[in-house]
């Protein structure tokens, strides 16, 4: 755990914004690593099984809330509220305003970019946690990367 | 000309915080919080067994209490439909003398005598 915390927790907090709920989902993380640890077959690296964990309990947690994951628009628009309400002590406005360009796109471009941007995964790596193939991730990732680029020129 | 976006003016860096002692408490605390969840998953288990057992009890009884009833409606049905076959059975076998001698003595029995 203490191996995977911080970076498990950074991947959460991007996803979810609030400080709070990322502590919470977490703990629920770790505590199903723990409960589960005896069907990880080992196909996957650890981490990227636990980081599949994440992101699932992430997606479960919008869903307990009833955020509808597909409405993109309606989710963003409640994390950015989130984004502000977390950042005003931030001073530097163009981190606050690269955030809100990640939380407009839409959630698998969102997670792809996340993960290959700041996680640093391959996209071999990526596809293990996300479910999809390479070449699909790749133009995730090339889209997310115009919009953001677009955003950050155009706001 | 178009303008373009440096990913690198950003880098890796997010406006969010956390304290200081986040990352150091945070094992303990999961640990804390499995712990609890574990003690409490086993109370709710122990809770639902014993429910589940008094509720198969009570159906158990549920369902013999009126089959006990009838089967012994039934048994006392079963009983006077053999008792007056056998009395029948008997008179028939019984010859005419026996039988006389039994009407007789009836009719002089005390007991039966009626005032």
């Amino acid at each position: 755990m203490d191996k995977y915390k911080e970076r498990i927790y950074w991947h959460i907090r991007r996803i979810v914004v609030s400080h709070e709920d990322a502590q919470d989902i977490l703990q629920d993380t770790f505590i199903k690593v723990y409960r589960f640890c005896d069907s990880f077959v080992g196909n996957s690296q650890l981490y990227t099984w636990i980081y599949r964990i994440a992101t699932n309990e992430c997606i479960r947690m919008f869903h307990d809330r009833k955020i509808d994951f597909t409405s993109y628009d309606q989710v963003s628009e409640i994390l950015i509220d989130k984004l502000h309400e977390e950042t005003t002590e931030c001073e530097d406005t163009i981190l606050v305003k690269f955030q809100e360009a990640v939380l407009r796109l839409p959630e698998k471009q969102k997670l792809v970019f996340n993960l290959r941007y700041y996680d640093e995964l391959s996209y071999e790596e990526i596809a293990g946690i996300l479910d999809s193939s390479v070449g699909t991730l790749k133009t995730n990732y090339h889209y997310a990367s115009e919009k953001i680029k677009e955003y950050m020129i155009n706001n | 000309m178009k303008k373009e976006f440096d990913f690198d003016s950003v880098g890796k860096k997010m406006p969010y915080n956390v304290s200081d002692t986040f990352f150091s408490t945070i094992s303990e605390d999961i640990l804390a919080t499995a712990r609890k969840r574990k003690k409490a998953s086993l109370y709710k288990r122990v809770i639902t067994f014993s429910i589940g057992i008094a509720a198969m009890i009570a159906i158990i009884f549920i369902i013999n209490l009126p089959n006990e009833s009838k089967n012994d409606v039934s048994k006392d049905e079963a009983m006077a439909t053999q008792k007056e076959v056998n009395i029948d059975d008997l008179l028939i076998e019984v010859p005419d003398k026996e039988l006389e001698e039994l009407v007789v003595n009836m009719e002089t029995d005390v007991f039966s005598m009626q005032f």
